[in-house]
């Protein structure tokens, strides 16, 4: 049993024992789960996926004359403004009103991370304090103000892998889906995949720092659809599923390395988000959690041809070793698979929190308060919902 | 002067007989390989192929074919990857089916093998970054 305080003064004096995710399920393998327990302080996960509830908050700094902004859009990204004279929040998913789905709220972002200026105009009906009615300017992220990037819903434990039974092709946030199950995507980074590792969330909670888009960001509350929960299989293995977080943290401190916008064609802007944990191996129980393999780390193939609120599941129980294999067994028949989730990236993402935490950069952190295990799904109900 | 290009046959059901790249290669002296081939004699179909050899033989040969009714199409469009601008998520590899856009099992790092590529361009939509665009070849 370690305590996180321990942990972190090991950090501090530059002796704790830091592996990536993939290396502690090698390591485990090896040397058992006892001893790897024993040895290693910290584990690093990592994934870099398009999320597409992601954007951010911005505080242009006041003009003179004064405005308060009640229309706002960057790039012509319409933004919204309804909040204090010159602050706003930029979704990621907004489509430019002149370029449609080629250039997006993500694409700001990016834009603004990269150091490039970017065209605010801004509208106002004027008051008496403030009565200036338009405003044009070309701004860039050192000229702002606070500037926070704050995702409400980041990181999914787990995400189905997506076919499409039809006979046409479809375009969907998985990507384009072809007719007759004749490829299939997922999109999780499996073994490196922040929240599979730490599933009952014991050491996740709010206020947990994490590496968010290279930046130090922090977990700010359950992030939006998070309805933690698993799958028993009849031997008793359990596949996890459904935990999300809400993330916050600085866009000044963050590179385009770890955060970039995503075109995904006939369905729309997202961004892709790089977000890595470091997880203390408290005990043997959380080691053997960190140290499970992408052959005992599991999802569920789901039709995506069927656009309701449970698509139907062709298949439960497969593996991330399988879907990382190149082909997906369903029916009998062998889909080719291809990922969303950068495998490349999660593991550079992975890597580079172990270097910081190893350099006494990064330290752990013990939640100020748990995240619910217990929340209640709901749905929404139409007025023409024919139930 | 020696020439390379990419081509697509397509064949009229009555066609689908013809020993057309069999002839490429006899008459004219072409080297062929072929990239994609979907035909069948009842309904005809389409053949990519990479042909190479002296460009006034290739001239012919491609006069010779659209002579017996076939209908050619240089593929003068070229895929191009800007490794710079991609994340390597593999979206690309999702639609791929000639596999000339491929991730390594060990590095997890996207290839691109322009020989394999038949520029169906889907890849050009599925890439969500726009690392993959299409130029006119030379």
């Amino acid at each position: 049993m370690k305590s996180i305080s321990e942990i972190n003064e090991k950090i501090r004096a530059g002796t704790a024992v830091v592996l990536t995710a993939e290396e502690v399920v090698k390591m485990a393998r090896e040397q058992g789960v006892r001893e790897t327990a024993k040895r290693v302080d910290v584990v690093t996960t990592g994934t870099f996926s398009p999320m597409c509830s992601s954007g951010a908050f911005l505080n242009f700094g006041h003009a003179e004359p004064l405005i308060r902004m009640s229309g706002v859009k960057l790039n012509d990204v319409p933004a919204c403004a309804g909040l204090a004279a010159v602050d706003c929040f930029i979704g990621a998913t907004e489509l430019s009103e002149t370029r449609g789905m080629e250039y997006g709220g993500a694409h700001v972002i990016e834009d603004l991370i990269a150091g490039k200026k970017v065209h605010l105009s801004a509208r106002s009906y004027g008051t008496d304090c403030y009565p200036r009615k338009s405003l044009e300017a070309e701004i860039g992220l050192s000229d702002m103000n606070q500037c926070f990037l704050f995702n409400p819903r980041n990181a999914y434990q787990n995400y189905n892998c997506s076919v499409n039974t039809s006979d046409r092709i479809i375009h969907t946030y998985m990507g384009t889906l072809l007719p007759h199950m004749a490829n299939a995507t997922y999109a999780t980074a499996g073994e490196l995949s922040p929240l599979l590792k730490d599933p009952e969330l014991r050491t996740i909670g709010i206020g947990t720092r994490v590496f968010f888009c290279g930046a130090q960001g922090y977990v700010a509350w359950e992030g939006t659809q998070c309805f933690p929960g698993y799958t028993e299989y009849e031997d008793g293995v359990r596949s996890y599923s459904g935990a999300t977080l809400a993330l916050i943290g600085d866009m000044k401190k963050m590179s385009t390395d770890y955060i970039r916008a995503a075109r995904i064609y006939r369905y729309g802007v997202s961004m892709f988000v790089g977000v890595g944990i470091p997880f203390p191996v408290l005990d043997e129980d959380l080691c053997a959690q960190l140290s499970k393999g992408n052959d005992e780390l599991f999802t569920e193939v789901s039709d995506y041809s069927v656009p309701l609120r449970s698509r139907p599941v062709l298949r439960t129980r497969v593996s991330y070793r399988e879907l990382r294999s190149g082909t997906v067994e369903v029916d009998g028949k062998k889909i080719p698979t291809a990922p969303m989730t950068s495998l490349k990236k999660s593991r550079d993402i992975a890597n580079e929190l172990k270097r910081q935490v190893q350099a006494g950069e990064f330290l752990l952190t013990e939640p100020a308060a748990k995240l619910p295990l217990d929340t209640t799904k709901h749905v929404l109900h139409a007025l023409d919902d024919p139930q | 002067m020696e020439k390379s290009v990419k081509i697509q046959l397509s064949f009229h059901p009555v066609d689908t007989e013809k020993p057309l790249v069999h002839t490429f290669a006899a008459r004219f002296g072409l080297m062929f390989s072929i990239l994609q081939a979907d035909i069948s004699p009842d309904k005809g179909g389409r053949l990519v192929l990479d042909l190479s050899g002296e460009e006034s033989a290739i001239e012919k040969a491609l006069q010779y074919a659209a002579g017996q009714g076939v209908d050619v199409r240089v593929l003068s469009r070229v895929v191009h990857w800007d490794d710079k601008v991609c994340v390597h998520c593999g979206s690309c590899t999702a639609v791929c089916r000639s596999r000339a856009l491929s991730l390594s099992p060990d590095t997890a790092m996207l290839s691109f093998d322009n020989a394999r590529c038949v520029v169906c361009e889907m890849c050009v939509k599925a890439c969500p970054t726009g690392a993959l665009t299409v130029e006119l070849s030379r």
